[in-house]
């Protein structure tokens, strides 16, 4: 095996938010056809990304003897984690302090260029929600996985509000806990 | 100029999501490694048709006079603005058709280590996809393949771009 080449990410590396965006545009083409079972694969492909993210910058961590309160997992996503992606912390946190919680971002940076050709503005915004909202299974399945890595069980769903075709959208993610009402038990 | 104008993300989340996307490939062609291959080709040049709009309104830059200033834009301008990293143009050809695009670091490529059973994996096809792609948009016809790959043994990163030919189109009046 070669040496490894020095590691732009190990070095705080950075690479354009457009570049991030059209990987993720070409992992929802590549599954757009396969329906249900292509947003489960989007969201496994998240989860797995999310754990190995949560491995390598999380600085707290669930022991046996030492559970985290379910709180900082949460915290963490919303302050940690969104500033190390997006550089910028989650627009607002909301909670039913039952183990539910809504997390919006006013202007999600993986919505930024979806494209919505139609032959009529309400067919661009039927188009532009509906690109937006498949976009939405691989961060929620990110979100999962770095809450699991935390030692906290969840389900993530979103919500997708297109600010206008080909404008970015707003994202409310909700993170229902497991053993929370409504949530998965 | 064009990378300070540019929004940026952290490297890692863009590294472990395109590794996600290469695990997802595999196993969308049951890891048939030629499939693979020629399937992350195809995502890379669909993004590169993107990817040239938002290179162009990022940049002010004069067309490229001919393929060698294009290959110095590729390498020296647009690796930078979207992946962070320089590269530089090497071992030209006598009549500047063929180069050597070496990248100083791969973040395509950064914590991973190929198991023997993908040794015929193209890693980082997606990108030379792009490269093809986004030159088809500037009626450059090129074929773009990883001549050094540091995770097949290479020493460090580099594509070979060759000139194909130029791509005659009337002029595209209803764009």
């Amino acid at each position: 095996m070669a040496s490894p080449a020095p590691s732009a990410s190990d070095r705080g590396g950075e690479v354009s938010e457009a570049a991030l965006e059209f990987l993720l545009a070409e992992l929802v083409n590549a599954q757009r056809e396969r329906g249900e079972d292509g947003r489960r694969v989007m969201t496994r492909a998240g989860f797995d990304v999310g754990v190995k993210l949560a491995e390598r910058c999380a600085r707290v961590r669930p022991t046996k003897s030492r559970p985290l309160d379910r709180f900082l997992p949460i915290l963490f996503v919303c302050k940690d984690w969104w500033t190390r992606c997006f550089k910028k912390r989650v627009d607002n946190l909301k909670t039913n302090n039952r183990g539910v919680y809504v997390l919006t971002d006013e202007s999600f940076a993986w919505m930024r260029r979806v494209r919505a050709a139609g032959r009529t503005l309400e067919e661009e915004a039927a188009i532009a929600r509906a690109e937006c909202d498949a976009r939405a299974a691989f961060p929620c399945g990110v979100i999962r996985g770095t809450l699991a890595a935390l030692g906290l069980e969840s389900n993530v769903s979103a919500e997708t509000t297109p600010l206008s075709p080909g404008g970015g959208a707003k994202v409310a993610f909700t993170v229902r806990l497991k053993g929370a009402e409504g949530g998965p038990s | 100029a064009a990378w300070q104008a540019t929004e940026k993300v952290n490297a890692e989340l863009f590294t472990l999501t395109y590794g996600a996307i290469v695990r997802q490939v595999l196993a969308d062609y049951e890891d048939c490694v030629p499939e693979a291959n020629a399937k992350l080709d195809a995502m890379g040049r669909s993004i590169g048709g993107r990817l040239i709009e938002e290179f162009n309104a990022k940049n002010e830059q004069q067309r490229c006079v001919d393929f060698r200033d294009t290959c110095e834009t590729i390498a020296g301008v647009a690796l930078r603005m979207f992946l962070g990293v320089g590269g530089h143009c090497a071992d030209w050809n006598a009549d500047h058709t063929s180069c050597l695009v070496v990248m100083e670091t791969n973040p395509l490529a950064d914590f991973v280590e190929l198991p023997e059973r993908y040794r015929d994996l193209s890693y980082g096809q997606m990108l030379c996809g792009v490269i093809v792609g986004a030159l088809e948009q500037v009626q450059t016809r090129a074929t773009c393949e990883w001549e050094k790959d540091a995770l097949r043994g290479g020493d460090g990163f580099a594509m070979r771009v060759t000139l194909v030919g130029q791509i005659d189109t009337p002029y595209p009046f209803d764009d």
